[in-house]
């Protein structure tokens, strides 16, 4: 529902309440709570808060996991829940600030498909916003580092290559620093020595790879018309191809999406 | 070092009369150097101050407590109530010389137990999570003077924390883990950022600091994570390097985590400790690097809440409420610990198990912004810290 999506603190604890018994099955360290599948659902009606419950001004008497089916098919699809996806949504695919015309297409089709993602994603793919050549989006160290491999068609062998990157450019892998999981904005992307270590790291790659590849033929493979020409006029004029690797991994172009 | 202080407030108020006011005011003011180091993780602030005087201190600490002033491995005196951790040895020379103060019983508006929502509160100053999405520090760079083409505030960390993130442009930097990219390509990214605004002024800020960093010997380039003590040490080292830049900010914000010692804390040995050392060798750096500015600045030390007052069953603490805060620098009003102490008494307990805050820590932060940076008690009330009216800034705390 988002932040500001006007539930309370009352709410919250109220819905802990009607999800209480919702586990995993099998037993813990202790032996204890062996019922179920392990890694499956499993209910606990011993351990559920028993009655009726009210969250969001509606109540709620379904009995044991009945409850909590109910509330969660209402969240799913509260107003503020389709403004709050379709806000991240549009941020995600289309701009930091996206137009709020397309934010509110998207919400109605949220709200008309019943919480059907991909009516979502159709209506992102039709809009005229989705489309604009000019790649409005700064890169997350994940987005750089996986286009990065995926341009070169390359997956290490070793994780570590990958997560070791990650927590260089501060996006250490499960480890946002906050519930709300990882801004999706280039505000918080954007430190200058955060791009610092996107142009080291570039550095590192191409002296690996780059030696090997034309950076050119690359951008044009993987940039296609978006490579822009003056971009490509200095890549092609690197010293070296590994430098004109680490040019264009760490250019504009292939930094933003 | 009085007599130099007395100096320059002179020289200051001679400028001033001199010549056109508001220009020359501004000129003169910006010379205030500001450090503002978050520990995240709440750190217990019983253990780095302790109320030795208070009564009730030893029963309530239990084996978590710290022998009294003059004994072995005992507190340093800071007065008849309260002594420093033994671990700080220069946070309690510089005490003596006037120059470090303790508040104590401090708190941020925040009253549960989340580290998370704690620190957000404590960096982006909103009387409610995520009230704000900007930091109250980047709100009050409005109204600091910037030097010429270079941003006013730099973040010693890979990304920019909350508390210097928002509207105003800040530097970052972070000691590089990598070979650095060689100047021949740096130039030629330098030419291909210049019609992109964006990259171009990163790379300019992001050229600057590793400048300004790089002269520093030894520079910890090749410096293994894991090693993160030695970092924040030389960290520090490179906040003077950065503070004393002729062109350089004048603002620094650092962060230092490990402070959440829910099992065996330890006492006057041990993990909490060595944290400890660590904290007081990097003040200690960062004091005999900023040389000369030091008279003029100060170092500010926040943690987002405190710790449980009773010793846990892993031989630790759990989250709690108040804690301590340090004050260090040159411009400091120091040599004091200021406190309305609650008391350790079961009656005086937060929710009967937290030191209770009676000093907002936002207090502190205005008294920084108003009496050392100067800034106008209008906008400090308004834009940086508005509903903020109950909490009063801190008198006696910077030398004016």
């Amino acid at each position: 529902m988002g932040v500001d999506g006007g539930y309370t603190q009352q709410d919250v604890s109220t819905f802990a309440k009607v999800i209480s018994g919702w586990s995993i099955g099998g037993a813990n360290e202790r032996g204890q709570f062996a019922e179920g599948t392990p890694g499956k659902f499993e209910f606990r009606g011993a351990i559920h808060e028993p009655g009726k419950q009210t969250v969001l001004g509606k109540r709620y008497s379904q009995k044991g996991v009945k409850q909590g089916e109910a509330v969660l098919r209402d969240l799913a699809s509260h107003p503020s829940t389709a403004r709050f996806i379709a806000g991240k949504l549009a941020r995600h695919f289309i701009a930091d600030d996206p137009p709020q015309s397309i934010i509110g297409s998207l919400c109605d089709a949220f709200l008309k498909s019943g919480g059907d993602l991909s009516a979502c994603y159709e209506v992102l793919i039709r809009s005229e916003e989705a489309w604009r050549t000019v790649f409005s989006k700064y890169k997350t160290p994940q987005d750089f580092v996986i286009s990065t491999l995926r341009a070169f068609d390359h997956s290490p062998d070793n994780p570590r290559f990958i997560t070791g990157a990650l927590d260089l450019m501060g996006q250490p892998p499960y480890r946002p620093g906050s519930p709300a999981g990882w801004p999706d904005t280039a505000e918080h992307w954007g430190g200058a020595d955060a791009l610092y270590k996107r142009i080291e790291w570039s550095g590192s790659v191409s002296r690996v790879a780059g030696s090997r590849i034309n950076p050119v033929d690359l951008g044009d493979e993987v940039l296609g018309g978006a490579f822009n020409s003056e971009t490509r006029k200095a890549v092609s004029r690197a010293e070296s191809l590994s430098q004109g690797m680490t040019l264009f991994l760490a250019s504009p172009d292939f930094q933003r999406r | 070092m009085l007599n130099r202080r007395a100096l320059l407030k002179s020289l200051g108020l001679a400028a001033i009369a001199g010549s056109t006011p508001g220009l020359t005011f501004a000129k003169a003011e910006s010379d205030a150097r500001l450090v503002l180091i978050v520990l995240r993780g709440a750190v217990d602030g019983l253990a780095l101050a302790a109320p030795y005087g208070d009564g009730n201190y030893r029963s309530v600490r239990g084996e978590l407590a710290l022998s009294n002033p003059g004994t072995t491995e005992g507190l340093l005196k800071l007065d008849g109530i309260f002594g420093l951790h033994p671990s700080f040895v220069n946070l309690h020379k510089s005490f003596a010389a006037g120059d470090a103060s303790v508040i104590h019983a401090v708190a941020s508006p925040y009253r549960s137990r989340s580290h998370f929502d704690g620190q957000d509160m404590l960096e982006s100053g909103a009387m409610k999570v995520g009230g704000h999405r900007d930091g109250w520090l980047n709100r009050a760079l409005a109204r600091v003077d910037g030097q010429t083409g270079n941003a006013s505030a730099i973040a010693l960390s890979e990304n920019t924390p909350l508390i210097l993130r928002g509207a105003n442009s800040v530097a970052t930097w972070a000691p590089s883990r990598l070979p650095g990219a060689d100047d021949n390509t740096l130039e030629r990214l330098q030419q291909l950022y210049a019609d992109d605004e964006f990259f171009a002024t990163r790379l300019q800020q992001a050229l600057r600091s590793q400048e300004i960093a790089g002269t520093q010997s030894g520079m910890n380039t090749t410096a293994k994570r894991g090693n993160d003590e030695k970092q924040f040490v030389d960290l520090m080292k490179s906040a003077a390097l950065f503070l004393n830049a002729p062109d350089g900010p004048t603002i620094a914000v650092a962060e230092l985590g490990g402070w959440d010692t829910h099992a065996n804390q330890g006492a006057s040995q041990g993990a909490l400790a060595r944290r400890f050392g660590t904290l007081d060798l990097s003040l200690g750096n960062l004091r005999d690097g900023l040389g000369d500015s030091w008279e003029k600045t100060v170092v500010v030390v926040v943690t987002e809440f405190g710790r449980t007052v009773r010793v846990n069953g892993t031989r630790g603490t759990d989250h709690g409420t108040g804690t301590a805060a340090l004050v260090m620098g040159g411009a400091v009003d120091g040599g004091k610990v200021i406190t309305d102490w609650p008391g350790l008494g079961s009656n005086n307990l937060y929710a009967d198990r937290d030191l209770l805050p009676t000093t907002d820590l936002r207090s502190v932060f205005k008294a920084v912004l108003a009496d050392h940076l100067k800034l106008p008690a209008d906008f400090i009330e308004h834009e940086v810290f508005p509903e903020s009216s109950s909490a009063k800034p801190l008198e006696n705390l910077i030398r004016t």
